[in-house]
């Protein structure tokens, strides 16, 4: 006789999917850093000079720093006529800056200073000239554009892509004035002024 | 004939804590003339659109959910926008909007019942006449994650 047992097996597994809701504190943050971090190496210096102004303001004598770092000599002088001489006793500097926390590539743009004159840091005397600046001129000497002269119209100033830094050197020239607005020489001295250059993205 | 029955019915609820905000990072916007975003997924992934840079990098928010069944498939559904403000008082500066996206749709929970969630999200600047100055922004809101399982 053979004898069946038939074994039925039957499993059910239910879950019953339900939804849950949970609140949660949350904050979302952004800093915004739209200045670049702008630091002096170096002061501009047109060095030591003799100077002799034309008291008529009709002839200009002028000093350039180049602002390249090969250049050999720094300054070149010049003149308008015989009436107004500047002589290099010494070799002027240009100055330098580094910029940092930069945008890696960024191309930035200099603005140059406002101010024009360079006046005696002794006992005040209107009499005595000034000098004038300007011309203000720019060498990137970092960076992708390293040796480059910096253009105004077409911004170069390009940010190192490692490590987020571009410096450049500052060139510009002085010159004695073109008014008859003086009276007495130049004095012995130092003739300084405070200026102030803004990069921007 | 064996017949077995599992019924699982979860009747609680599930917490959630913060352990990273979503942090855009630092960026530059230098004119705030047209509508520029930054975009950070889920995996960390960073995007830029328009006229913004990123200067430090971000990191999208990082969430834990807790109290949820062990080892089991959850779906959450999330969609939320967000104003970011200066943090300086009286600050006249443009603001940000925020929408997240990149919110996974699914998380397993460990044997514990918790789930480590990563949240990405847009950062889109609101053009105006008002820049955007140096700073921080930030935006503390209340989500509202749905979770199905």
């Amino acid at each position: 006789m053979k004898l069946s047992f038939p074994i039925l097996a039957v499993s059910i597994l239910a879950v019953s999917f339900s939804a849950v809701s949970t609140t949660s504190t949350f904050r979302a943050e952004v800093t915004v850093q739209n200045a670049v971090k702008l630091d002096k190496d170096a002061d501009l210096s047109f060095g030591t000079i003799r100077a002799v102004a034309d008291l008529s303001g009709a002839h200009v004598a002028s000093i350039v720093v180049n602002p390249l770092p090969a250049a050999s000599p720094v300054s070149t002088s010049s003149s308008t006529g015989a009436n107004a001489s500047i002589s290099i006793i010494d070799d002027g500097v240009p100055a330098s800056f580094t910029v940092s926390e930069a945008v890696k590539n960024a191309q930035l743009k200099i603005i140059s200073p406002t101010q024009t004159t360079l006046e005696y840091e002794g006992t005040k005397d209107d009499g005595r000239p000034n000098f004038t600046i300007g011309n203000w001129t720019y060498v990137i000497t970092s960076g992708p554009n390293e040796n480059a002269t910096y253009t105004d119209g077409t911004p170069n100033l390009m940010v190192d892509s490692t490590d987020g830094t571009v410096s450049f050197n500052i060139g510009a020239t002085l010159s004695t004035p073109d008014s008859a607005a003086f009276t007495k020489d130049y004095a012995d001295g130092v003739y300084s002024g405070d200026f102030q250059i803004e990069v921007a993205y | 004939m064996a017949v077995s029955i599992l019924i699982y019915s979860p009747n609680h609820l599930a917490n959630t804590i913060e352990q990273q905000s979503l942090d855009f990072g630092t960026l530059v916007i230098p004119s705030n003339s047209n509508i520029s975003s930054v975009i950070i997924k889920a995996d960390g992934e960073i995007n830029t659109i328009g006229d913004i840079y990123v200067l430090e990098k971000g990191q999208p928010a990082e969430l834990l959910l807790t109290d949820l069944p062990a080892n089991v498939q959850v779906t959450m559904h999330l969609v939320n926008s967000v104003t970011v403000q200066h943090n300086a008082q009286g600050s006249s500066s443009a603001e940000f909007e925020v929408r997240l996206n990149g919110f996974p749709k699914y998380a397993i929970t460990d044997g514990f019942g918790d789930a480590k969630v990563f949240i990405g999200g847009t950062l889109i600047t609101k053009p105006s006449s008002k820049s955007y100055s140096d700073g921080d922004y930030s935006s503390t809101t209340n989500l509202e994650i749905s979770i199905d399982y």
